[in-house]
Formats: C-alpha cells, structure tokens, sequence
C-alpha cells in the first residue's frame, strides 16, 4: 500500500506483482475491493479499480473500514464466525476444484466450466483474506497484551506465538508429503503411484512463481519421481519426518501456552479477556488464511491454466468475469 | 520593475547579509566552478517586503525552473569553519508559484528560531541572533547526487570519502537510505562500498506531480540511459520514485564521475582557503556536475561517520518468530552446513523445509512480514526468525550476526554468546494449562489448574485417573457468564479477582501463585490467586 497521496491510498499489484498475468492481478484486485463484504458483511466497496492491478481507495472510506475492522477483529464470536466462514469458502472452492479436475479428466466442457465458475466465485472469497498482511490491527494487539502481560517484549513474543496456523503451513505440510512418498517408496509403494500423488497434491507448489501461465517443475509426475528417488535413497525421510512432527507439536505447544499465559493474565477483567481470545482466534484465522490460500492459488491458477489450453483460450489474458460468465458464480 | 533586495548569487560577497552558504557559493562562481545560478532574499528583509520580492523571483525563474525552485537557507552563522550547522535549518522545494514559493520563503527564514539550532547555537557559544538569508535557486533534476568530504593538501585529496545516491541527496543527508561509498588514502582507491536505495527523489514536472502513485515516469541514469520508474507518491515538489530494477546492480558513479568531483574538491578548496572541505554536489542527466553547497570539513575526516545504516549499526525488520540466536551468515546452496547458522534468505519455497529441518540457528528474510510464509515455517520449527531486512542481501557469509526475533533487530558479534534456559522453580505454584500433557510433568508444582474454555473447543473436566497421575488437578473458570460445571468430589473457591476455582475436596491449601510455563519450562506469566 502506498502512502496517502491527495486523500487517497493506492494498492499497487503491478508493482508488487510484476509478473502477474491478469487473471492474478484480477484476483487480488477484485478480493481487494470486496473484503469489506466478505469478512465485514459491510457492501461498501475498498476502493475502486483504476486499472488491471491498481486499486485506489478514498482515504475516509479506508480509515472507516479498518476501523470497522479493529471493532469486528475484537469480538470473539463474530472472529470464530468469521473463521467458519472463511473455511466454508476453502471448502467451496476445494469441491469445485474438484470438480473442475475431475471434469477436466473426463474431456466433459460443461461441466469444467461451470465448476471453474463456481470455484471463481468461491476462491474470490478466500482471496479477500489477503487483507491480513497490511490491515490487522496489530499495533492495538500489541498495545493490549503490553498492558495484560505487563511488558512490550512479552506481548511481542505472544503475538508472534499465537500466529501460528492451526493447521501445518504449506511449506511444511508439502515437505512432510515429500517425506512421507519417499518413506513409502522404501516401504515398497511403487515409485510412479507415489510421484503422482506428490504432483496432484504438492506440484503446484514447487518452484519459483505461480503456475497462472506455465507449470511448475512438479506438476509434472516424471519430475516428482526423479526428486521422490533422490530423496528415497539418499535421505532419512522417517527421522525427518519425526522431526518434523516434534517440531509442530512444540510450536503448537507454545501457541497455547503463550495463550493460556493472556487468557490467565487477563482474567478477571471481562472486556480484557474477551479480546484477548478474539485477537488469539483472529491471528490463528490470519495464519491459517494465508497458508490455505496459497494452496489453493495455486491448485486454481494450475486448473485454469489447463482449462484454457483445453478450451484453446489464452491463460495470460483470460480474466475473473471471464470465468465468473462461465458458471453461476456471477 | 520597482529595484529590490534580492541579490544574484554571483554577487553574494557580505556573508552577514547572505549568510555563509550564500556567500561560499558566490566565491566558488568567481572561479568558474559550476554552481547553479540563483537569488538570495538577504537577511534582514522584511516579512512586508516579501511578496514583491516573489514575484520578481518568478519573474526571473521563467524558462529556468521547469522542476520548480529550491529555497535554501543561508544563515550568517552557518557554514562555518568551527561550526557548520548542517542539519540545523530547513530547504524547501516549490513549484514556481507565488502562494508555494512565499510559504518556502517563510519557512526557510523561520526555520532560524528552531529550537534545535538555537541549542546548537547556544552550544556552540553563538550568543548573537542567528541572521538569515535564502538562497533561490531552479530545482535541480539529478542523476546522482550527495556529498564529499575530502583532505587537500598539495593540490590533491589525500583522504577522501564520496557518498552518492541515485537523485536527490535528501535520504541520503538524512540517513534513510545508504549511499554507494567511494573513498581514498592518497593513491589508493578503497573498495566501492554499494548503495542501498529503494526510493528516488526528484524534483517534478507539473505534469509528472499531478501523476497518482502507481503510474509510471522517465527518468535518467548517470549513464544518461533512460528508464521507467514507478511513482511512489509525490510532496511538495518532489517525486517519490521506486528504483527501478535493473538500476539496482548497477554503480552510482562511475570512476570518470568520482575524478571529476576529485578534481572539483581541489579547486573549491582553494577558492574558499580550505584544508578541509566538504561539499555537496548533484550530476544532471547531460553529465554536469553542480556544486550545491561547500562548507569547511568541521571534524577530521576520519572521525566522519558515514550517513545511513551500516554493517557495524546493525539491521532492523519485522520481528516474526521470538527468540534470540546467533551464529555465520549462510545462503542456501553455498555447500555449508545450515546447522547452527543464520540462514540470510527471501521468501522461501518448500524446497527450502528440509535445509530448514537442519536447525539453523535463525532465519533472516529480505522479504515479508509476521504472517509471510517465512515466518510462519520458522514459528512453526521454532527459529528466531526477523523479515523484511532489505539490507541483509549485504551480509557477507559467514560473517557472525546476532538475531532477536523479538525485537527485529541483526547485528553483527564477535562471538556467538552462550544460551541460557530460564528453566524456573515451580515449587509452591499451580501451572495453569488448557490440557493435561500425556506424560506427568514432574518439575516440583503443587498443582495443575485446567484452564475452562467457554468455547468448549478443550473440554477440560479433569478424571480421578488423571488425578492419581498428575497430582492435584483442578479447573479454573475466569469467564464470569459461564456456568460451573458439577463435578463430584470437587468444591467450588471463589476468588476474588480471578472468577472461579473447582478444587478437589481433598486437595488441600490451594497454591498462592499461577503460572504459566512454554515448553521449555520457561514461566510465561505468574500471578497470585487473588490478585
């Protein structure tokens, strides 16, 4: 986000996205202008598009919503109900995903393109959660915890502690799906059943920038079983992945102690307690949002990157409302 | 036109009238040496006078100033050879418009009663009013510009220290941003040490000024290459501009550039009698040096501390995973081992989970902030982690650095300072938790309190069995609307700051303090019952 330049605030994706085809900066774009409603449930749009990867925003409409924001983030139960619904929405676009794939599998046109629509629709409202890395109220987290835990320095360790995912990050959850192919390589499983697995459910993952216009290396099942037979022979994947689950079993071990230490620190005084739990369930909602989306980015640009060559449409031009036209998603 | 105060530069000589820039300019103009004409208002002048003497500025600007006006201040007292004042008073960009220049006027001439130069001045025993001129001068539009301060002797620098920055010198003088360092000892020319600039200023067009963040504008290389630079923002005149890319490998100055300002350091000195000089100075995209200020150097030059962060200041960033660790500087694909080092990296791929699984000691990341996926695989390996650290692709390997995850800071160590564990007593004290561990701690607490959850996501009701293994085993309800649950065998306490307490009828005095431990046995928080 740039600085405010003549009452308004610019979010520049072409800058911070260079290499973005259209279809990305329309995803970042368009979540960006909607977050208001899918996480507020306010419709006042964030901001309006100036071109394909800019977004400017009057800075009252801003300075309005995050306070709006701050407000919605310090209620504990509208932050748990905002992190079921923030599930809800990954699980929409996961089934239609799917259901894209599997279409896409069985050459049926109709139904890939309805469930691309649908999917659009759905992983918008994922991506709307990329608000998280600029707009939390961080600062005020900080400042309250200052006060319960009665040091700068312990509430920064705290806040650093209860962002961590419920779930294992995607970096890792993919690493220990590495691990585990090439445990069960060992164990016999055939090479090419594992490689392909590892492709479906990691490829997209693997290598530098997204797969919107080209694939990763490992989407490719023959470049998943050359790494799943290096790594098969030459490393310890079962001590590995011990050490792997140890490591998340502590760092979930501090989140909660490092909870317990806020909820403990601030009982007794209701209004402190009650935002204390909803800054710990909004910063584990933060993290989870973060390394779920990424996941999901990717499968979906991958899917649409296929879906395109299927349909013979160019994948660095198609967009949002392109795909959005397709299904009910509109 | 009606005759006025305003004086040209080239006849600044009284430097209690123009002050001491004013009039250092002026003797360096006498010897040709290439400083941008201007005006000055002279000291004195009063505020009354002002407006006439704007439009005969603008008058005089027209077809000279096409990125408006620099108004400069130019105390008597400044610039001097025992005290420079540098820093002390304001310059200000203005678009060549009576309403802008009259405000840069009064602001440059104001800027004389700061309380930070008047402490200066007091300091400095300077017990007289601090006179001051200003000097107008057309903005210039820099490829590079910055600042010099060398030793003359013999008609040569003997020791010499150029730092320069992509545009204006402003983040550089100011210290937000490092300049690309050229400095010498008589023949020898030491290492360049490269720039660390993000942000370009320019002074801008009116066209380019009414540009909104985001869009794109030309601009000049040194090399006189022309380039897209991308619009940050842009304040009183002056563009704020995102480095381009392909700039950033490239030199500031080449060795043609640093001879020439050499050169020029050797003549100024002369012209203002100096043994010392330090001068501030601007290339423009058609290869002309211009020398903006020159002042005597007022302490040795190797005592000049260089502007901007350094290796030796240390870095800061985001803090992102708490902790604090030290150890060799290594990038991933060096050949060395990750064990025990700082991993220096940018945001970071699945590839990188099993070089991360080597337990490094930390992780610095170029990039990202506290929920990056950086940070998040660190926290979740549990390794001090700070991001966002622009300038830690400067980090040499193997150098040792000390990270604090806490505190977002990296600096550099002699040594790598001994770990201690806070491993603290329990004896007497209750250790509040959410669930029972598998395994019994037995790290000498009197008790183990089970945190309720009104959200009901740990159903905490402790059993006999998890009694006998785990001590006394009670359960502590801080949410004032939540109902205590029944549960046989156990009374209910109320406390009196607290909420309440389901004891076991059996279980005895109940422990005076609550703690909360990490894994480590590490106490996060303590209080007493009935605080």
């Amino acid at each position: 986000m740039e600085p405010v330049w003549n009452g308004m605030l610019t979010c520049d994706y072409e800058r911070s996205r260079p290499a973005s085809t259209l279809l990305e900066w329309d995803l970042y774009t368009t979540s960006l202008i909607a977050w208001p409603r899918v996480l507020l449930e306010d419709p006042t749009p964030y901001g309006r598009l100036r071109r394909p990867g800019i977004v400017d925003i009057d800075e009252p409409v801003h300075l309005r919503l995050v306070a709006a924001l701050e407000k919605f983030l310090s209620d504990p139960d509208r932050v748990r109900d905002l992190a079921d619904r923030t599930a809800l929405h990954r699980e929409q676009t996961a089934s239609a995903l799917d259901q894209a794939e599997q279409a896409l599998s069985d050459r049926d046109v109709k139904a890939a393109d309805e469930a691309i629509g649908r999917g659009t629709a759905a992983f918008l409202k994922v991506m709307s959660a990329h608000i998280v890395n600029w707009l939390l109220p961080e600062q005020q987290w900080e400042d309250l915890l200052s006060q319960v835990l009665s040091s700068r320095a312990r509430a920064r360790d705290c806040t650093l502690a209860l962002a961590t995912p419920n779930r294992t990050g995607h970096l890792l959850q993919a690493h220990r799906l590495l691990l585990e192919a090439a445990a069960s390589i060992r164990d016999g499983r055939p090479l090419a059943l594992a490689a392909a697995d590892v492709s479906a459910r990691a490829g997209t993952l693997y290598g530098a920038g997204s797969p919107a216009a080209a694939a990763m290396p490992l989407e490719d099942p023959d470049r998943a079983a050359d790494l799943l037979r290096t790594l098969s022979a030459s490393a310890d994947p079962e001590s590995e992945l011990a050490s792997l689950t140890g490591s998340l079993d502590r760092s979930a071990a501090v989140r909660e102690a490092w909870e317990t230490a806020a909820l403990l620190a601030a009982g007794g005084r209701p209004g402190q307690l009650a935002a204390v739990r909803a800054l710990s369930t909004a910063l584990a909602w933060a993290a989870d949002s973060e390394e779920r989306r990424k996941e999901l980015r990717h499968s979906y640009l991958s899917l649409v990157r296929r879906w395109c060559t299927a349909r013979e449409h160019d994948a660095t031009r198609v967009t949002t409302p392109d795909l959005l036209a397709l299904g009910d998603g509109r | 036109m009606t005759p006025t105060p305003l004086l040209p530069l080239d006849q600044a000589h009284n430097a209690a009238r123009v002050g001491g820039k004013a009039a250092a300019l002026a003797r360096l103009l006498r010897q040709g040496l290439p400083v941008p004409e201007g005006l000055v208002v002279p000291v004195g002048t009063p505020e009354s006078a002002v407006p006439i003497l704007v439009d005969h500025i603008l008058a005089w600007a027209e077809g000279r100033a096409p990125y408006g006006l620099i108004a400069r201040s130019s105390a008597v007292a400044e610039d001097g050879a025992a005290v420079s004042f540098a820093g002390m008073y304001a310059s200000r960009f203005t678009p060549a418009r009576s309403g802008p220049l009259h405000a840069a006027i009064t602001e440059v001439r104001s800027s004389a009663l700061q309380p930070t130069a008047q402490a200066y001045a007091r300091a400095h025993g300077i017990t007289a009013a601090l006179g001051m001129a200003v000097v107008i001068q057309p903005a210039l539009r820099p490829t590079a510009s910055g600042v010099l301060a060398a030793e003359v002797l013999a008609g040569r620098c003997v020791r010499w220290r150029i730092e320069a920055v992509r545009g204006l010198a402003e983040p550089l003088v100011s210290g937000t941003q490092t300049g690309e360092v050229h400095s010498g000892l008589r023949h020898t020319a030491h290492p360049v040490q490269p720039a660390e600039q993000r942000i370009i200023l320019m002074p801008g067009a009116p066209d380019e000024l009414r540009l909104p963040p985001g869009e794109w504008t030309t601009i000049t290389g040194v090399n006189q290459d022309e380039t897209l630079a991308k619009i940050k923002t842009s304040q009183e005149g002056v563009l704020h501009l995102h480095a381009p890319t392909p700039w950033a490998a490239d030199p500031v100055l080449s060795e043609e550039h640093r001879l020439t300002l050499l050169d020029s350091a050797v003549v100024a000195a002369a012209a203002l009698s100096l043994e010392r000089i330090d001068l501030e100075w601007a290339f423009t995209a058609d290869g002309t040096l211009h020398l903006v200020q020159a002042r005597p150097l007022t302490r040795p030059l190797h005592e000049a501390r260089a502007t901007g962060r350094h290796c030796e200041d240390g870095w800061t960033g985001i803090p992102a995973v708490a902790g604090t660790a030290a150890g060799p500087a290594v990038r991933i694909g060096e050949g060395t081992a990750l064990t025990g080092a700082v991993l220096i990296c940018g945001a970071l791929g699945p590839e990188a989970a099993g070089a991360l699984l080597e337990q490094p000691a930390a992780v610095v990341s170029t990039t990202g902030g506290p929920l990056s996926h950086t940070a998040i695989i660190a926290r979740e390996l549990g390794i001090p982690c700070v991001t966002n650290v622009k300038a830690a692709t400067a980090i040499p390997s193997a150098r040792l650095i000390e990270v604090n995850g806490t505190e977002g800071t990296v600096r550099p160590v002699a040594g790598i300072p001994e770990q201690r564990t806070e491993r603290a007593r329990l004896d007497g004290a209750a250790v509040v938790l959410q669930r029972l561990p598998t395994t019994a701690a037995h790290d000498g607490r009197a008790a183990t309190l089970l945190l309720h959850s009104p959200a009901e996501h740990h159903p905490v009701l402790p059993t006999l069995t998890a009694s006998a293994e785990h001590g006394t085993v009670g359960v502590l309800i801080v949410d004032e609307d939540v109902a205590t649950p029944e549960l046989p065998g156990f009374q209910v306490i109320r406390l009196k700051s607290l909420g309440r307490l389901l004891w076991p009828v059996d279980g005895g005095d109940v422990p005076e303090t609550l703690v909360t431990v990490d894994p480590n046995g590490r106490v996060l928080h303590s209080r007493g019952l009935h605080d």
